[in-house]
């Protein structure tokens, strides 16, 4: 690969406080324009990674470069960074145009071009009515886009999200999410956007970066993150999935379960025998009947069966007690308890081993 | 200011406190030191082992007159704190629930007692309780009473007047803690059968007692510590420590002795304050 | 829950009782005679007009308004940034330097005004204004302190953060975010330790001469020697201005826009 320059590089970056690791290790680096996310449990350091890009916390190692400059000892005001914190954080005691004009404000801007360029940001995100209120006199979704304009009006390098949405309804949520998501394209302005929401992260993301515990598990395009998680705590993490513990053994090596042999999927690396735990994605899985056939097949009981409006999944048990979860036609009728047959093409199917994908 | 980071480093800090520490070492804790060095006889500016002498703590402990002071002057903190936390509980309580809009007014009246100041406060109540006052003029303009009665001058008087000025101290706390007590909870012990004194007692008093020992410890610190209300209220033969330690300056001109009685009222705060501190951990009532 | 009528009306009594006593010193300082009793005997401004040709009184008013304000304010100066000091310092600073720093409340205020007037007296200096001033800056402390502290615990850090990353430095995201946050806060605190130095008589007592003597020293004196309604307009007066002073710091100060 040429060598390109970033926006955004994080080189083995760690953070910890008194002995306590909080970031580990991590590493990435942006082209301009990107929109990454930061997807992860809550307490995995998500916010420290995105305070210590700001500025708001030294990293204990590593190294963070903006537009190929180191920037360890600039403070936060000289980063060129805009920044949309969770819950906002907009100034309670101005107004809206004032909450949107202070980065200029700071930066010394001529009056008449603060007034002018509030409007235009104003526009951006569709609050120029609202310029003359108070912060709460507005909605969730209007603070919600007076910060974003905020962070927008100095032309940042670098745009940075936390939790932006946590506090919206879900509609609110998903219209702002459409909408965020097209603007920032627009402008073409390279984005870290914070979530612990994976739907989210995986429908506004170029690439999706899941954290666990301070480490990076897996960065990634959101399709290939949810099609070959690289580990089984992402695979666990991203989406809904069915994982059964077994053995490989025998040559040429197989997948030996309580439920049954199953033939090894394609790997990247050559496995080898040992435990191991097989992988399978609900979509992967279908109801048998006489006429399909299937390289796997187990037979079972419906146990439980939730409808989500455009889908239905249900949830088989076997008699060795191995749960699958089946994404099934929204129209099928199946009565708890009913016996059932389920299989699945091997190619569809994962191996892990050792808590890596094989 | 770490590199980059936002937080205020060591340095900050001592730069921030560094005024406050030398205003309050220099206006506070010398005068202090004075006090205490004074009480063993030494003269400040030309100290040496041969002034040292305890013998003025002697005469405290050896008097029983003093220790009769030091008694009262507690006896006196304690039944003013108490009196005042059972007036002020249900003001406290009803503050911190009504949703009346005279809450606001009410919020003002309650404060009127730290504000207008003791000379205000003491000059009410010699106006209503002295011979030509507002009680002995009613009573005996009624025709209840031929002879005015003593209200003014001792324990009574004293006790009415430092209740209402305490009052404001009491009721901070106890309304504060209320506020912090969810109503469901109230709700919630009414749903399960307990009337209104049961849940008062079962539920509102044990999750007030913090907002009360807080009020009850300040109120008594400055019911300690009060010198012109008990002056000019208790009259001739009510004495408590300050009122001593004035006795001591004006009238004896003996500051060992006054300096003794000082560091000794001054203990009895310090301990007070631990108590405060061990009790608030970290919540601030007042 | 329905509260009924017992509480509002136990409420009000209460509050009744707590005004009554300044009721009654307004009354009696309306008073004609030379004697303070009750029921007065007539209306009249007397005392009122009497008092402003009374020198000691003018110039106690006068030193009080000077004491009382510059304590408070250079109180002020001093506990914002020890409350800002307070909110990011460590165990040490917390624990130990902020409770020396409020303990000036818990001290008996007649026993400190006797420790002032030793210490000064060992300096050799005259008592003089400064010497109020500086006793009661000490007492001023407190009061701003603990206000300027609750408000910036309840102030949510990413304001500052957001400041910051806007292009702030430390001392514009201080002037321009918590400073007018903190704002109403620190003028009730200001505004209450002025009304603490203009009330306050056991502090004030050991330390005046016929220069220095302030308001409430001066009544004090006369509910002493000269009992008269004079007493009365005076702290009738002196009310009133502790009334406007808190008034006023309401304006100032905003109301709670946070
Ligand atoms: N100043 C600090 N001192 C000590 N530990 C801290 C500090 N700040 C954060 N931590 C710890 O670091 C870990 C990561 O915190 P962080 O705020 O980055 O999590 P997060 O991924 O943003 O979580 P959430 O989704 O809940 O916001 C947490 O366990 C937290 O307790
Ligand atoms: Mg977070």
């Amino acid at each position: 690969m040429p060598d390109l320059p970033y926006d955004l590089e994080l080189i083995a970056v760690s953070k910890s406080y008194d002995e306590n690791a909080v970031v580990n290790d991590v590493s990435f680096a942006m082209k301009k324009g990107e929109f990454l996310s930061l997807l992860g449990p809550s307490g995995c350091g998500k916010t420290t990674t995105l305070s210590m890009i700001a500025g708001f916390e030294t990293p204990t190692r590593g190294e963070i470069k903006i537009r190929n400059e180191r920037i360890d000892d600039r403070p936060p005001e000289r980063r060129n960074i805009g920044m949309v914190f969770q819950n906002y954080a907009l100034f309670p005691h101005m107004k809206v145009a004032e909450n949107i004009g202070f980065g200029l404000r700071m930066r010394g801007t001529p009056r008449a071009e603060i007034a002018q360029r509030v409007i235009e940001s104003a526009r951006l995100v569709k609050v120029e009515h609202l310029l003359d209120r108070l912060p709460r006199q507005l909605s969730g979704g209007q603070q919600q886009r007076v910060a974003l304009a905020r962070a927008l009006i100095v032309q940042p390098a670098l745009l940075l999200l936390d939790e932006p949405f946590g506090a919206l309804d879900r509609l609110l949520r998903e219209e702002m999410q459409i909408e965020v998501r097209s603007l920032l394209k627009r402008l073409g302005i390279t984005t870290v956007f914070v979530t612990h929401d994976q739907d989210e992260a995986l429908s506004m993301s170029d690439r999706v970066a899941v954290m666990f515990a301070g480490n990076i598990g897996q960065i990634d395009m959101p399709q290939a993150l949810y099609d070959s998680p690289r580990t089984e705590l992402v695979a666990g993490f991203i989406g809904k999935a069915t994982f059964i513990p077994g053995r490989l053994e025998g040559d040429p090596l197989r997948f030996v379960s309580p439920d049954g042999t199953f033939d090894v999927p394609a790997t990247h690396a050559p496995p080898s025998s040992g435990d191991a735990t097989y992988f399978l994605r609900p979509e992967a899985i279908r109801i048998a009947t006489n006429a399909s056939h299937y390289q796997n097949e187990v037979s079972g009981s419906v146990i439980a069966s939730t409808f989500f409006g455009d889908r239905k999944m249900i949830m088989v048990g076997t008699p060795s007690d191995q749960r699958f979860l089946v994404a099934v036609d929204r129209s099928t009728a199946l009565e708890i308890g009913a016996p059932v047959r389920i299989g699945w093409m091997t190619a569809h199917a994962a191996l892990f081993q050792g808590g890596l994908r094989q | 200011m770490g590199a980059g980071g936002i937080a205020i480093g060591r340095r900050g800090i001592t730069i921030l406190l560094l005024p406050v520490v030398a205003i309050v070492t220099a206006g506070y804790v010398l005068p202090g030191l004075v006090l205490l060095v004074m009480s063993f006889g030494v003269v400040p500016t030309r100290p040496s082992w041969a002034q040292f002498t305890l013998e003025h703590y002697e005469r405290l402990l050896g008097d029983v007159y003093y220790a009769r002071i030091i008694g009262y002057t507690l006896f006196f903190g304690l039944i003013v704190a108490t009196i005042t936390a059972l007036i002020a509980f249900p003001v406290g309580y009803y503050l911190a629930r009504s949703r009346s809009r005279l809450t606001s007014l009410y919020a003002v009246v309650t404060f009127t007692p730290l504000a207008v100041g003791m000379n205000m406060l003491t000059l009410g109540w010699m106006v209503i309780l002295s011979r030509t006052g507002f009680v002995n003029s009613l009573l005996t303009g009624t025709g209840i009473v031929t002879e005015p009665l003593h209200l003014l001058y001792g324990w009574g008087a004293v006790i009415v007047g430092m209740v209402h000025v305490t009052f404001t101290f009491m009721v901070l706390p106890i309304e504060a803690v209320v506020r912090q007590i969810d109503p469901a909870l109230e709700k919630a012990a009414r749903t399960l059968g307990a009337g209104p004194l049961r849940t008062f007692w079962e539920v509102v008093l044990p999750l007030s007692l913090q907002g009360i020992a807080a009020g009850f410890l300040i109120v008594f610190l400055q019911v300690c510590g009060a010198f012109v209300l008990p002056l000019l209220l208790g009259g001739q033969g009510f004495t408590v420590v300050p009122i001593a330690i004035w006795e001591q300056i004006t009238v004896s001109s003996d500051r060992p002795f006054a300096s003794v009685l000082s560091v000794t009222l001054i203990l009895v705060s310090l301990i007070v304050m631990m108590l405060q501190l061990r009790i608030a951990r970290g919540k601030d009532l007042v | 829950m329905r509260t009924g009528w017992g509480l509002p009306l136990y409420a009000t009594f209460i509050g009744f009782l707590l005004l009554f006593p300044l009721a009654i010193v307004v009354a009696v300082s309306f008073d004609p005679g030379v004697y303070i009793r009750f029921p007065v005997t007539g209306f009249s401004p007397r005392w009122y007009v009497r008092m402003w040709a009374d020198e000691t009184i003018v110039l106690s008013i006068v030193n009080s308004l000077i004491v009382g304000f510059s304590s408070s304010l250079i109180g002020a100066i001093v506990a914002i940034p020890a409350a800002l000091a307070v909110t990011h310092g460590g165990r040490f600073v917390k624990a130990a330097v902020y409770p020396f720093l409020l303990s000036p409340f818990a001290m008996p205020w007649l026993v400190y005004g006797l420790g002032i007037l030793f210490f000064w007296g060992l300096t050799g200096l005259r008592l003089s204004l400064w010497t109020l001033i500086v006793g009661h800056t000490v007492l001023a402390i407190p009061y701003v302190l603990r206000v300027t502290l609750a408000v910036l615990r309840s102030m949510p850090p990413n304001l500052v953060r957001a400041a910051r990353v806007a292009g702030a430095s430390p001392w514009q995201a201080f002037r321009y975010v918590t400073l007018p946050y903190i704002r109403s806060g620190v003028t009730a605190g200001v505004s209450f330790a002025l009304v603490v130095s203009l009330t306050n008589i056991p502090v004030s007592l050991f330390l005046t001469t016929a220069d220095n003597i302030t308001l409430p020293v001066a009544i004090f004196n006369y509910m002493i020697n000269n009992f008269e309604p004079l007493v009365a307009a005076v702290s009738a007066v002196q009310v009133l201005m502790i009334g406007v002073i808190i008034y006023a710091a309401r304006i100032v100060g905003g109301v709670d826009r946070a």
